[in-house]
This record gives C-alpha cells, structure tokens and sequence, in this order.
C-alpha cells in the first residue's frame, strides 16, 4: 500500500499521529473523574510519569466521555499550562479565558479580565442548565504556588454567584511534591482544596491490558468517518479478511517489552501508552500492504519497533525517578 | 430564540420583553468588560469604533448589527422590537436624542424602548416618573452607546458617573421585573395604532363640529382600545402638518381612484380640499407655481390619529404623482 496523502485531511490517523485508542488507564481515569465531578469536589489533582498518554486522554477522550456521561450539562475545559519563570496574574487570566473560548481573552487590564473569566465561566454552565464547570489542567507540575491562589480567587467568585467550580490538576510526577510545598508554604487552604483527592495514572501493566489496546486497532477505531473499517483492516485488507488479528501478536509483545524493560521496573512494569502506539504505527508502515493476504510479525520485528521508539532509554529514566520516590518515602 | 455565542459573555433568553437597545447593549459592555477597540474589531466592519446610535437602525452604517444580534442568539424578527425605529414605524412621537429612564427599572439592569414615547411620562411599572437628565451633572442623557460607556457601562456620557451601583453579578441575573405585564397593555395599543392605517383612510379634520358620522368607526375603534394611562397625549395644537395640492381637482380625481381600487377600504373623511381648509385654522398659504401649499392646524382629536396615521404624507405623494395629474 502506498501511504502517501495529498494533503492532511486524507491522511489516516495513524500516520499524522493523531489519535488516542481508549485504554484500561483512561477508563480508569474517567471513573475517577467522574466520581469527584458527581461530588462536585473543589480540586484533585491525577500524577503519572511522563508519556503514559495523559494528555492524548485529555485532548482525545474525556471531554467527549463527560459530554456523553452527564449529557452535556457539565462545562468542561482544559487548559494546557504554559511554564513561566515569573507568574503573571493578567497572563494566568488570559490563558484561562483563551482555553474558555472567550473571544476577548487577551484585551483589558488584570482585573477587567478576572471579571469576564468569572462572567464567562457562569454564563456558559447557566447556558446549558448547570451550576458546575470543570477546569482540568495538564502540565499541572509547572504550576506555581500563586497561580493556586488565583485559581482560589476565581473559585470564591464562581462559588459568590451561585455556581461550583472543580480543578483537576494532572500532570507529571513532580506534581505530588506540589502537596508538600503548600504545607511547607503553610497554604493549608490551598492544600485542602485542590491536592487532597488524587490519582495515579499508569501505563499498561499487564498483557490483558495490551490486548485491549491492541484490540482497539483491530476491532475498536475507525477511518474514515462512518466507514466502518478499522485501523488494522485499513492497512491490511487482504490479511484482516483472512483473520490476521493484531491482537494476537500481545503475548510476544508483553515479552520484548518485559525483557527490554530495566529489572527495578519488572516487578511492576507500567509501558507508556507512546511507546506501544509508536510501535504498532512502526510495524504498520513497515508492513503495510493492500495485497498481502498473511502478515508475519516476528519477535526479532517486534523489538526493532519498540526499540526505535526509544523505549529502554525512556524506561531507564523512569526507573531513576521511582527510585528516588520510593527512598524519599 | 437560538443560543448565543459561546465566545462572549451571555445569558441565552436573557432580553426581557420590550427591552430597548441601549438596555441590551449596556448590560453586554457590563458582562464582557472589554474596550471599544476590542468590541469594534468583532462588530464593527471598519474595525474601529464609533457611537453606535440606539434610535436609528444601521447608524453608524460599519457596526454590523446583524453580527451582534446573531452573537446574541437573536434572529432578526426577535429583535427588530428592540430598536426605535419599531416605534417610529407606528408614526408615535418618539424622543431619539436624550434617553429617558426610570430609575427603579435601571435597578432591575432594564431599560424600555417605549420609554422613548414623548406621551409617555411615567413608567408604568413603578409609576415613577421618567427622566431624561443625568442626577449627577444635569447633562440630558445621551441614547447613543459611546466609547465611555463601553469602559462604564450604565454612565452618563458627559460626567461618566453610573446612573447606579453597577455589579457584575447583578448584571448576569438581574432581579425579576415584576409587574412588567403593564408594559404589554402599551405594546397593545402601538400595535392597534399601527394597524389602523391598514383599515382607514383619514386625511383630515374640521375645527369645530366634527361630523361624527365620517368618523365614527374610528371613534368606535378608539372606545374599544383606550389610551393607556401611563400615556399622556400631547397638546395637539403643537404640531403643523404641511399640505400641498396642485389642484382641489386632483385631489377628486385621487380620492375616486382610491376608493375605486381599494373597495374596502373605508374613506372615513374624503373631503374635498375646500371644504377642508375652511374648516381647519389655516396658519399660512403660499403659491408655488400652478401649487398651493396650506399649513393646517387641526382639531385636537384629528392631533391624536395625526401622530399614528400616515395619511397626510400619503395624500400628498398621490397627489404629487403623475397618475393622478
């Protein structure tokens, strides 16, 4: 099969790279979502190490997921935090009314922007029959001690008329130390509102759980739109028919990414969801063919994919990092 | 009713009955806090401010306000009654230079557009009566929305003090106008006089003795809507109306043809132009060319159909076209 594309709207998914396949650790990550979005809780924060796929969950899946769970009466947003060495309060506001979809996000002096984010923040929950708005911010680990007190004054203002406001702070590892500086800063206020409730998000940590993903390029996606073929039966027509199954390929695929993984990790190995999507993407291009009927996918191929995506050195650093966790505990 | 954009600051299904423009446009500033400069680049075609006018429609011709209205989640037949020119089409006097205001609806972030009636003196609501002067400074308000009132919504344009305590909260859920159903009985009645023109043809009135019999079925009309009280009628010797005729025969020859054509329409008072003048106070008669021009003061009673009818200004395009002459 020849994957060239004309331009970007005939290129398939896999190709431009954009796409999340849900996964056990997004279910995951939504029950609990949900959960504090029905207890209306005022914050929590979600931490994993970094490439698990928090962010694809984020862009890809749980806007969609609470639009259909709570039947578009929650106004939910995300915002992608952009690190600052010195937070700006007008800064702070104008990102968050830009990733509210205000039009006017940028215009106005601090307060006048404070004033239209709270404003815009009720209108849009009132507009579809709520009092809650959900914020989640991923890159939450950049995030400073003062831009959690704004959040706090925004909250005490939605809260004044009438409406709930619930931060969701996701973000990498770094942002369970964030619990110890607001005690150590004695903001114990800011502690208990929004670094109380949190959540571990993991990576694929046993084969039942790679061959649900596998599962989903086989059997779960889709492309084109309303097409009803699937990324697997896209790539291989002729085998799909003739049974080839990606998800057979799980056993062999658990091992390489057992063996290549550093011996402190083995016991509890958690994949990053990146390193198995690139692989399969690997093995797809490399594969790809309309005519072939049996695809053959050995476990010396199966290596170089996960091996050219950097796996080992990445699970390596992830391995100093737990390390250091677990002694400071 | 569709919903408003989700870029701007809106409650859906928020305008209350009869609000005007300037209320609409004061609480929009209020909610969104942003600069006219901000404001003009998303509705302004030329992309700079200018005062927007509340009593004209299109003026100044660069602000779109379709865009605004659309952004709204207004469709253009929701919110055509919100400018002034509804009222005008009505052909009732309508103040368009000074605002007026009744203090106790702008407590409710409300302000209506019958409040422009020059009868109307008093709210109906609050039966307080209106105002068109700024407590602050004196200066008559200004019904156009300038730049000062984008920064300070609710202002008075010459001192920029608030005509009262404006907060955002407020301005988002505004307390609920309760005996708002008074403003309906004057929508009521605007609309009775604007269809009046579509049943009768009246053209004019004598002084004294009116002949009740050509005009009893507008009197009839009138008993069954009375002039509500909020309304006070204007001293109808206030205004002159200009008539000019090239000829009491074309004026027949137009009366003939329009009772010709519309058969059932009914000419109340077809009078011929002679009897007309005698029998109105005629302030000033001069010639120009083959055309007499008479300025006429009528009887009080014709003053009140004077303000809601066209009719004066519809003789005088017939008699002025070539059809007739």
């Amino acid at each position: 099969m020849k994957l060239e594309f004309t331009n970007e709207q005939t290129l398939h998914p896999m190709l431009s790279q954009e796409y999340a396949l849900f996964t056990p650790p997004i279910a995951n990550f939504f029950d609990v979502v949900c959960e504090w979005i029905e207890n209306k809780v005022p914050g929590a924060y979600i931490y994993g190490v970094s490439r698990l796929g928090k962010s694809w969950a984020i862009r890809f899946w749980i806007n969609k997921l609470i639009e259909e769970e709570f039947l578009g009466r929650i106004f939910f947003f995300y915002m992608i935090y952009k690190n600052h060495q010195r937070p700006q309060e007008s800064n702070f506001y104008s990102e968050l009314l830009s990733a509210s979809g205000h039009l006017f996000n940028s215009t106005g002096t601090t307060s006048k922007k404070f004033e239209r984010l709270v404003t815009h923040l009720c209108t849009r929950a009132h507009n579809i029959k709520s009092n809650h708005i959900v914020l989640m911010i991923d890159e939450a680990q950049f995030m400073h001690n003062q831009e959690y007190e704004w959040l706090c004054n925004i909250q005490n203002e939605i809260v004044d008329a009438g409406f709930r406001l619930t931060v969701i702070s996701v973000g990498a590892h770094e942002l369970t130390y964030q619990h110890e500086i607001f005690s150590m800063a004695e903001s114990a206020y800011l502690l208990s509102r929004f670094m109380v409730r949190s959540q571990v998000f993991h990576g694929i940590r046993n084969i039942d759980e790679l061959e649900y993903v596998l599962k989903g390029y086989d059997e779960n996606s889709e492309w084109p739109e309303n097409s009803g073929i699937t990324y697997t039966q896209y790539f291989f027509p002729r085998a799909y028919k003739a049974g080839f199954r990606l998800v057979d390929i799980s056993s062999i695929m658990w091992e390489v990414l057992n063996e290549l993984a550093p011996d402190v990790l083995k016991k509890r190995l958690e994949v990053p969801m990146e390193h198995i999507a690139k692989s399969v993407e690997y093995l797809f291009r490399q594969l790809s063919s309309d005519q072939t009927l049996h695809i053959n996918i050995d476990k010396s191929l199966i290596t170089k994919a996960v091996k050219q995506t950097s796996y080992e050195q990445h699970m390596r650093a992830v391995s100093i990092i737990i390390g250091r966790k677990s002694r400071e505990t | 009713m569709s919903s408003p954009r989700q870029d701007i600051c809106w409650i859906e299904d928020s305008i209350r009955p009869y609000e005007s423009l300037w209320s609409v446009l004061n609480r929009f500033f209020a909610l969104n806090v942003i600069t006219s400069t901000a404001f003009a680049k998303e509705f302004f075609t030329r992309g700079w401010f200018s005062a927007i006018s509340t009593s004209v429609l299109g003026d100044p011709p660069s602000f779109s306000h379709e865009k605004f209205y659309a952004a709204i989640g207004l469709t253009p037949k929701e919110y055509s009654p919100l400018d002034l020119s509804y009222l005008k089409s009505t052909h009732l006097a309508v103040e368009k230079t000074s605002l007026k205001y009744c203090p106790v609806c702008l407590d409710f972030y409300y302000h209506s557009i019958f409040f422009q009636l020059s009868w109307m003196k008093v709210c109906p609501v609050h039966n307080v009566e209106l105002s068109n002067i700024c407590p602050h400074c004196g200066h008559f308000l200004d019904t156009r929305i300038t730049a000062s009132i984008t920064k300070k919504p609710y202002s008075c344009t010459n001192c920029e003090t608030e005509l009262f305590k404006v907060s955002r909260k407020a301005a988002l859920f505004p307390p609920n106008l309760e005996g708002s159903e008074k403003l309906k009985e004057v929508n009521e009645w605007c609309n009775f006089i604007l269809n009046i023109p579509n049943n009768y043809a009246v053209i004019g009135m004598v002084k004294n003795g009116i002949p009740t019999k050509w005009f009893y079925p507008i009197y009839n009309a009138l008993a069954t809507k009375p002039i509500p009280n909020c309304l006070e009628v204007l001293s109808p010797y206030n205004k002159d109306y200009l008539f000019t005729s090239a000829s009491f025969k074309l004026m027949d020859r137009f009366f003939a043809l329009e009772n010709q054509r519309k058969k059932t329409v009914s000419v109340l008072a077809a009078f011929h132009l002679e009897r007309l003048h005698k029998q109105a106070v005629v302030l000033e008669h001069t010639q120009s060319g083959s055309r007499s021009i008479f300025r006429l003061q009528y009887h009080p009673a014709i003053m009140l159909w004077a303000e809601g009818l066209s009719q004066f200004h519809l003789a005088r395009h017939y008699a002025m076209h070539a059809h007739y002459s």
